[in-house]
C-alpha cells in the first residue's frame, strides 16, 4: 500500500509519514501542495492520499475535486487532515467527496482508526 | 446734513457696494467648498470606519499570538516531560546493560571453565565419576540463572524500549504545534500587512492626489482575500488554526458524528442557510479538542488506554532477544567496551579451539590435580 502525504508544512509531512511507518506502512511519497500531488499521482502508482486543506498553489479541497474529476483517480481514497473544524468545512469536504476527515492535532490511534475505516469501507 | 457728511455717506455706500460685489464673487466659491465638504463627508466617515475596524483586529491578533505562545509552552512542557521520562529510562537501560555484563562475566564464562576443567581431568586421567555430582549441581545452577535473571532483565529492557517508543511518538505528535503556530502567525502577519497597506493607501491618496479626485472606492478597495503569507516559504493558513489547540471540547468527536450522520443519509444541511442565526450556528467550530489529550499523544496513559492493543504493538517494536545478544556482541555500552578484553566476547559464539581455551585460561596450572571443590566453589556465588 503506497501513501501520498500532501501538506505544505514539512513538519506535518514528517509527523504523518512517521506515524504511517509506525503502523507498518513504509511506502510513502510526499508533496507540498495540490498541484505537486497531482503530478506525483500521474507519475507513480499511489493507493491512498492523505492531504492537508490549507496549502498554497492548490488547496486540499481543490486537489480532492481534481482527483474526483479524473476518471483514472476518482476512486482513490482520500483522508483530509487539517486544522479546519467548522461545520461548513466538513460539509464542503463531504461535498468534494473526501473519504474521511481528521482534525489536527491528531493522535496516532485516531489517524490509524480513520485509515482503517476508509480501507474497511472500500472493501465493502 | 452738510456736504462733508454727504460725501462720507456716499463713500460708505460705495464701500458697501464693493463689499456686495466681493460677496457675489465669493459666494459661489464658498458654495463649492460646502458641496465638496458635503461630498467628502461620507468618504471620511467610511475611512474612519475602516480604520476603526482594522484597529479592532489588532487586539484579536494579539490574543491569537498569546494563544500561540500558550500552546507552544504547553507543547514544550509535554515534550520536556517525555524527554525527562526518556532520560530516566535510558539510565535504567544502562543499568540493565551493566547487570547483563556482570551476568555474562559471572556466569557465561563458567561453562567454558567447566569444559576446560573436564578437559584437564580427562588429560590427567582423573576419576570423572568423582566430579559428576558437582558438575550436575553446576549445570542446574546455570539453568536456573538463565531462566530467571536474564529473562527478567530482557523483559525490563523490552518494556523500557516500548516506553521510549511511546515517548518518542508523543514528542512527534506534540510537534504538530509547530504547524498550527506557523498558520496562526501567518494569519496575524496577513492581517497586519492588510491594515498597513490600507492605511498606507489612504495616506498616499491624501498626500499626492487632488482631493476632488478622491473616490471612496479607491480607498476602500479590499485586499485580496487569499489566506497565504509569504515567509521563507508561502504559508497557507487557517485563520482559526489556534482554536484547534486552545478549545475545550473534542473536535474530532464532533466531526465523526457529522460524518456518521452523513453516511447514514441524514440531512446535515449541505445547502447554506440564509438565516443569520442558523448560519452562525452552522459556522460554529465543532467542539474543540481537549488540550491534554491532544498533546498527550501516544505517550500518556489515557492515549494508551484508548489505543487498541494491536496499534500500540505496531508503534512499539518489540525488542528481540537476539538484539540483546547483538548488542552485547558489539560491546553494548561504552563501559562494557572498555572493560571487555578484545576478542573475548566475539569468541562466545565461535567453535572452541583447544588452543583458545588454553590461551583463555593461561593462568590455570595444568599440572595441578582436579579438585571437585573447585567446581563447587566456582558456582557457590
Amino acid at each position: 500500500m503506497k501513501f501520498l502525504v500532501v501538506d505544505d508544512s514539512p513538519t506535518m509531512r514528517r509527523i504523518v509519514i512517521n506515524a504511517l511507518k509506525s503502523f507498518g506502512w513504509t511506502e510513502v511519497t510526499q508533496a507540498g501542495d495540490g498541484e505537486e500531488a497531482l503530478e506525483q499521482l500521474r507519475s507513480e502508482m499511489v493507493d491512498f492520499v492523505i492531504t492537508d486543506w490549507n496549502m498554497p498553489v492548490m488547496t486540499g479541497l481543490e486537489l480532492t475535486k481534481a482527483i474526483r474529476a479524473d476518471a483514472q483517480f476518482k476512486h482513490l481514497p482520500i483522508l483530509m487532515v487539517t486544522t479546519r473544524g467548522l461545520k461548513t468545512d466538513i460539509i464542503d469536504a463531504l461535498k468534494a467527496k473526501v473519504n474521511n476527515y481528521v482534525v489536527k492535532p491528531f493522535t496516532p490511534p485516531v489517524l490509524k482508526e480513520k485509515i482503517d475505516a476508509v480501507l474497511g469501507a472500500l472493501k465493502k | 446734513m452738510n456736504e462733508k457728511e454727504l460725501d462720507l455717506l456716499l463713500q460708505k455706500a460705495d464701500e458697501l457696494r464693493s463689499l456686495f460685489v466681493l460677496g457675489q464673487r465669493v459666494i459661489p466659491f464658498l458654495e463649492e467648498i460646502f458641496v465638496f465638504i458635503k461630498d467628502i463627508q461620507p468618504m471620511l466617515d467610511e475611512i474612519n470606519v475602516s480604520i476603526n475596524e482594522n484597529l479592532k483586529k489588532i487586539p484579536g491578533a494579539s490574543e491569537k499570538l498569546s494563544k500561540v505562545t500558550e500552546a507552544n509552552e504547553m507543547a514544550t512542557a509535554e515534550i520536556m516531560d517525555s524527554l525527562d521520562k526518556v532520560f530516566d529510562q535510558t539510565t535504567q537501560f544502562s543499568s540493565n546493560n551493566k547487570k547483563l555484563k556482570e551476568f555474562y562475566d559471572n556466569i557465561s564464562r563458567k561453562p567454558l571453565k567447566l569444559l576446560e576443567i573436564l578437559h584437564k581431568a580427562i588429560q590427567q586421567g582423573s576419576d570423572l565419576e568423582e566430579i559428576l555430582p558437582s558438575l550436575a549441581s553446576a549445570i542446574s545452577k546455570l539453568n536456573n540463572i538463565n531462566s530467571n535473571e536474564i529473562e527478567l532483565i530482557e523483559k525490563n529492557n523490552e518494556s523500557i524500549v516500548n516506553s521510549i517508543n511511546d515517548d518518542a511518538s508523543a514528542i512527534m505528535m506534540s510537534l504538530q504545534v509547530q504547524d498550527i503556530s506557523a498558520q496562526q502567525i501567518a494569519a496575524v502577519d496577513h492581517m497586519i500587512r492588510a491594515v498597513q497597506n490600507k492605511l498606507q493607501r489612504i495616506l498616499t491618496q491624501f498626500k499626492d492626489t487632488d482631493l476632488s479626485e478622491l473616490s471612496t472606492s479607491s480607498l476602500m478597495a479590499e485586499e485580496p482575500n487569499e489566506n497565504i503569507s509569504s515567509f521563507h516559504r508561502d504559508i497557507a493558513f487557517d485563520p482559526n488554526a489556534i482554536d484547534s489547540i486552545t478549545g475545550d471540547g473534542n473536535r474530532q468527536e464532533g466531526i465523526d458524528e457529522l460524518l456518521k450522520s452523513h453516511a447514514a443519509g441524514e440531512d446535515i444541511s449541505l445547502e447554506p442557510k440564509e438565516d443569520s442565526d442558523e448560519k452562525a450556528a452552522e459556522n460554529e467550530a465543532t467542539a474543540p479538542d481537549d488540550i491534554d489529550a491532544m498533546f498527550a499523544g501516544g505517550g500518556s496513559d489515557e492515549a494508551q488506554e484508548e489505543a487498541p492493543a494491536g496499534e500500540v504493538s505496531q508503534v512499539d517494536e518489540a525488542i528481540n532477544p537476539d538484539d540483546i545478544d547483538a548488542m552485547f556482541a558489539s560491546g553494548g555500552n561504552d563501559d562494557a567496551q572498555e572493560e571487555a578484553p578484545a576478542g573475548e566476547v566475539s569468541q562466545v559464539d565461535e567453535a572452541i579451539n583447544p588452543d583458545d581455551i588454553d590461551a583463555m585460561f593461561a593462568g590455570v596450572n595444568d599440572d595441578e590435580p582436579i579438585d571437585p571443590n573447585d567446581i563447587d566453589a566456582m558456582f557457590s556465588k
